[in-house]
């Protein structure tokens, strides 16, 4: 029996042949073996290295600071275990919840992201710091940073979208035009907060997502140019192109804008190769590196751990690329794979952008380490996006030729015919569909236009 | 069926692009933390630990004997108190305490209630408290149970020997003085500043979370290098004397500045050297505000026309090219025509004396004599112009003698090989006009008059911590065969009769010649009318043949009375001022070497 006969199973309205017996035991258990099957640890690895890392830095760089101006060594890195344990909680949680779930709900949670940071603007609602209005404060409950909402409902949304339009998103009237007029509210209203980095982070992750997606590269081509343009045309704030001119230079006002790139370079300098030890910096504690715990903690790490230390954090990094790019190559279908590269491309890229900020490749654009800041909002978010990559390696189609078994290999051909297809991800449902998973929706009947 | 679209190849370009990405950062981190981590540490260090040098014990300045302190660092406190949350009554009690133990006046006690009531953190309120009183203020205060005086210690430069005029230290302008950043200034203090200071300890200390250094993590650096003693070849004695002498010329004459040096024509150690006015180098900074060119020690810092000194540089040239001799007898025409008539010498008096021996030329100082033994030197006008520069060149002026005290200058001598001398230009360089020299620097020349022709350098130290200077011999300028009749010239020139009651030291051997020249006006351009420069060089020995002492005196910009034969007149003029020198140095007890038993047979051999 060929491959695609065992898993050949009744399909309405199709015009290949109906094969009218249930594929075989075998071949189901095959099935439903690649439908629930371990997590990428490396993710999980990678994850729980970096959050660790990073409570321990917060606790390093901000005791001191938190002692003097708290009267408690704790007061700063006390919320992060707090956000770090509620986080990791998301995230085995959200690990163990069919990632397709989030296609009901990817509509409504990007019109709340929206909402949210609409309500930024408003005065009563939103906290200004530092000439940005970053933060949302709603009642009682602790103040959060929409932007980090809106990044992964974003995405999600964004995967579900482009998963929907197929082939469709080459096109500009239906791919292209749809897709910016998805990306833009969103970019807009961060970059009115304004937050230039992240709004670099979500741009360029919506932007990778279309790219995998299938979108015309003459289009995004055009786009990037247009964009180029728009960014000047709209201007940057006085504040931005001071950043900008300090990155060229900081040494030309080490005491005014130059100030933090510099205590981040003397930072790193004093690490060399190994770096001074836990607790050892002497540029932490808010004497001289403002921000020592958040934005700019990636300096105390190369200063306590050296280059060996935040060799390792980027490392760490490049690791969760790695392993998420791998999700989103074997992911069971288009969704998946989308939601795997758009969750990967955004960690990375803040990641990247930040410490690029602070080994002054980049000028500074004051946008938080994923898992390792400071700050409840970013990590809580980063843990719930980490619990979805790993929903999403649990059931990737794992390539098995490696192995002597002629089985195996035949496996792997089969594995290939299946990455072909999202029929995979359909599971017996008969509708040939990867829309949602469970029982419930076994009925429902496959629309025309998720036809091929 | 629903067909894949996401695409496997672009998902790959995205992993490339993270990966290099990372690669970047790294290559960038790298570049930070190892390639530049020096660079960083050091500048890092800068900003986030105190550094504080301290200065190292500054050396202290001896006279010859190495027992008379000239200059000495000493400590001193400061009195602080913190009027930070001080009540009232704490306010009044600080005051009664300070007012008991400082021994305050009813006002100056109301200035520190005063102060006290702003309020502030750090209130100087004593200074200059000697560590033993601030210890007795200290102990004191803890008895009464006072809080919040501290004392904060500084290193204070002291001159304690009082100079020979009122408000001056002794040998000021010779010495210099310290400023407050520990840098000597002028004299001794500036040229041996590496030496005295040495190397300042350098302690390093944590910052407190305020930025405060913390007293209990601080280490040293560096050690430093403590300052090293000096041992000057001044007689603290002579040198009083010698400021006397010229304060009471100074007074006499109504100069602008009378300066004196004494000096060991055989070494060129400086004995003494004095000028008035000098200044009080404990109170500087009221000299600097009033009059900062005070300073300046006008015996090696100031330029001036020499005059008939000079007369000795023509004889000596002339004998070295046999041209005369002591004996050859020229005529004096009290005027004399030069350049084709268009300009005219004339001697000081305007009186033709008719004809005289060389000897007798120069004792009566005849501006004509000079100058005809100066035409006569070589056949043609360049080739004696050249032959008197040169004798000027080689006894030192035109360049530094080299004298171990700071701010000397070159003075100028013009070179006939540059501009070509006229014919009065060759005249008024045979008596010393046209000519820019500085005392020392006429000292140190007739010193190889005298000596046998060395040209030693002139020098004020005599040691360094243990070591004694040394300064190393020059080749003879002159024929050493020159020198005994160059001094037997000078002889006879204080014989003199207008010297002779005036210069006369019974016992000793001495000679001499004095120099007047008029004063250029450089701001407009003119000489200053009946103003004057007066010198006198000389040397005296205890035994014929040997001269024990070159003593060289300027009274400088005196206007002086005229006699009715022309002469002018000084209520001390510079051969009494001479005199008066010369038997202070004389006299000093342990200057002049030994009696040598064998009589008169000096170093210069026979007379």
């Amino acid at each position: 029996m060929d491959i695609a006969g065992r898993l050949a199973v009744p399909r309405r309205g199709s015009a290949r042949p109906v094969v009218s017996e249930r594929p075989p035991a075998r071949a189901t258990s095959d099935v439903l073996r690649r439908e629930r099957h371990q997590a990428d640890y490396s993710i999980l690895l990678a994850v729980v290295a970096l959050s660790a890392i990073g409570i321990l830095m917060v606790y390093s760089s901000s005791a001191m600071f938190a002692y003097t101006s708290r009267d408690d060594t704790l007061a700063i890195v006390g919320p992060q275990i707090f956000w770090g344990a509620l986080g990791l909680l998301v995230m085995v949680g959200v690990m163990r919840i069919d990632y397709r779930w989030l296609r009901l709900v990817s509509v409504p949670a990007y019109l709340i992201a929206i909402v949210l940071l609409v309500l930024v603007f408003v005065p009563s609602l939103g906290r200004v710091v530092g000439g940005s209005a970053r933060w949302l404060v709603l009642g009682p409950l602790p103040a959060v940073h929409p932007a980090e909402v809106a990044k992964l409902a974003l995405i999600v949304y964004l995967a579900h979208w482009l998963a929907n339009k197929g082939n469709q998103v080459a096109r500009f009237k239906a791919g292209m035009l749809p897709f910016l007029l998805i990306a833009v509210p969103v970019i807009a209203l961060v970059f009115k907060e304004p937050d230039l980095g992240t709004t670099v982070v979500i741009t360029l992750t919506a932007f990778t997502m279309f790219f995998v997606a299938g979108a015309s590269l003459l289009q995004l081509g055009a786009m990037g140019g247009i964009g180029v343009v728009g960014v000047l045309l709209i201007g940057l704030k006085d504040y931005q192109l001071e950043r900008i001119q300090t990155f060229i230079n900081p040494w030309a006002d080490p005491l005014g804008a130059g100030f933090h790139t510099i205590q981040g370079l003397l930072a790193l300098g004093l690490g060399g190769i190994l770096g001074t030890g836990l607790g050892e910096s002497k540029l932490a504690g808010g004497l001289y590196l403002p921000n020592a715990w958040n934005d700019f903690i990636f300096a105390i790490i190369g200063e306590e751990f050296g280059f060996i230390g935040a060799g390792l954090v980027i490392v760490l990094f490049l690791l969760l690329a790695y392993a998420g790019v791998r999700t989103a190559l074997r992911a069971p279908d288009t969704f998946g794979a989308l939601l795997a590269a758009g969750i990967t491309a955004w960690l990375c890229y803040q990641a990247f952008i930040n410490i690029a900020v602070v080994v002054a490749l980049l000028p500074v654009t004051g946008i938080t380490l994923p898992f390792i800041s400071a700050g409840g909002s970013s990590l809580l978010v980063s843990f719930a996006a980490a619990g979805v990559l790993l929903s999403i390696s649990r059931e990737t189609l794992e390539p098995k030729g490696r192995g002597a078994k002629p089985e195996a290999r035949k496996s792997e051909t089969r594995t290939a015919e299946l990455r072909r297809t999202d029929e995979a991800a359909d599971r017996g449902r008969g509708h040939r569909g990867s829309y949602l998973p469970g029982a419930g929706r076994r009925e429902r009947a496959a629309s025309p236009t998720r036809r091929p | 069926m629903l067909g894949r679209t996401d695409s496997g190849r672009r998902l790959l370009v995205v992993l490339v692009v993270f990966v290099v990405g990372a690669s970047a950062l790294v290559a960038r981190l790298g570049y930070w933390q190892l390639a530049q981590h020096d660079q960083l540490v050091a500048s890092a260090r800068r900003q986030i630990y105190s550094q504080d040098t301290v200065p190292s014990r500054r050396g202290q300045i001896y006279d010859r004997s190495g027992t008379v302190v000239l200059a000495a660092s000493v400590m001193r406190d400061r009195l602080i108190v913190s009027a930070e949350r001080m009540s009232a009554a704490d306010r009044s009690r600080m005051v009664d305490f300070l007012t008991a133990q400082l021994a305050l006046d009813p006002v100056a006690a109301a200035t520190i209630q005063a102060r006290l009531e702003t309020g502030k953190p750090y209130l100087v309120l004593a200074k200059d408290l000697a560590p033993e009183q601030s210890q007795a203020i200290e102990a004191a205060a803890r008895d009464a149970g006072i809080d919040g005086i501290s004392f904060e210690s500084d290193s204070i430069r002291s001159y304690p020997q009082a100079g020979g005029g009122p408000n001056s230290t002794l040998a000021a302008n010779l010495i210099g003085f310290v400023n407050r950043d520990g840098q000597g200034q002028y004299g001794v203090e500036q040229y041996y500043q590496d030496v005295l200071a040495g190397e300042p300890k350098v302690v390093e200390a944590d910052r407190d979370a305020s930025g405060k250094p913390l007293a209990e993590t601080e280490r040293t650096i560096n050690p430093g290098v403590p300052g090293v003693d000096i041992r000057l070849t001044i007689d603290a004695g002579l040198q009083l004397a010698l400021e006397q002498e010229v304060m009471a010329a100074h007074i006499a004459d109504s100069a602008k500045s009378v300066s004196a040096v004494v000096m060991d024509p055989w070494t060129g150690e400086i004995y003494a050297e004095a000028t008035y006015p000098s200044y009080d180098a404990n109170n500087y900074a009221a000299v600097a505000g009033a009059d900062s060119s005070r300073f300046l020690d006008p015996v090696v810092s100031q330029v001036y026309e020499p005059g008939s000194v000079f007369k000795m540089l023509t004889v000596l040239a002339a004998l070295e090219q046999g041209t005369t001799t002591m004996q050859t007898v020229y005529k004096d025409t009290g005027r004399m025509k030069l350049d084709n008539g268009k300009t005219l010498i004339s001697d000081s008096d305007n009186k033709a004396m008719g004809d005289l021996k060389l000897e007798d030329g120069i004792a009566y100082s005849r501006n004509i004599i000079a100058a005809k033994v100066a035409f006569g030197l070589a056949p043609t006008r360049a080739e004696a112009s050249t032959i008197l520069h040169d004798v000027w060149v080689r006894l030192g002026f035109g360049q530094p003698t080299g004298i171990d005290v700071s701010g000397e200058v070159r003075g100028l001598v013009n070179d006939p090989a540059t501009t070509p001398w006229r014919e009065i230009d060759l005249a008024n360089g045979s008596f010393g006009q046209g000519v820019a020299v500085t005392q020392i620097q006429l000292t140190a020349a007739y010193a190889a008059l005298v000596n046998g022709g060395q040209l030693v350098r002139p020098h004020v130290v005599a040691g360094v911590g243990p070591k004694t200077v040394e300064f190393p011999k020059s080749a003879p300028v002159l024929d050493p065969k020159l020198s005994p009749q160059l001094a037997a010239l000078m002889e006879h020139v204080l014989q003199n009769p207008w010297y002779a009651e005036k210069a006369r030291i019974p016992g000793y051997w001495y000679g001499g010649k004095t120099g007047t020249a008029q004063v250029w006006d450089a701001v407009n351009n003119r000489w200053l009318s009946n103003t004057y420069n007066f010198s006198s060089i000389g040397f005296i020995g205890r035994q014929a043949g040997r001269p024990d002492l070159i003593i060289a005196v300027r009274i400088g910009e005196t206007r002086p009375l005229r006699n009715p034969l022309g002469q002018l007149i000084l209520p001390i003029n510079a051969t009494e001022l001479f005199r008066r020198v010369a038997t202070d140095a004389v006299t000093t007890p342990g200057l002049l070497p030994a009696l040598d038993p064998s009589g008169s047979t000096a170093a210069l051999g026979d007379q």
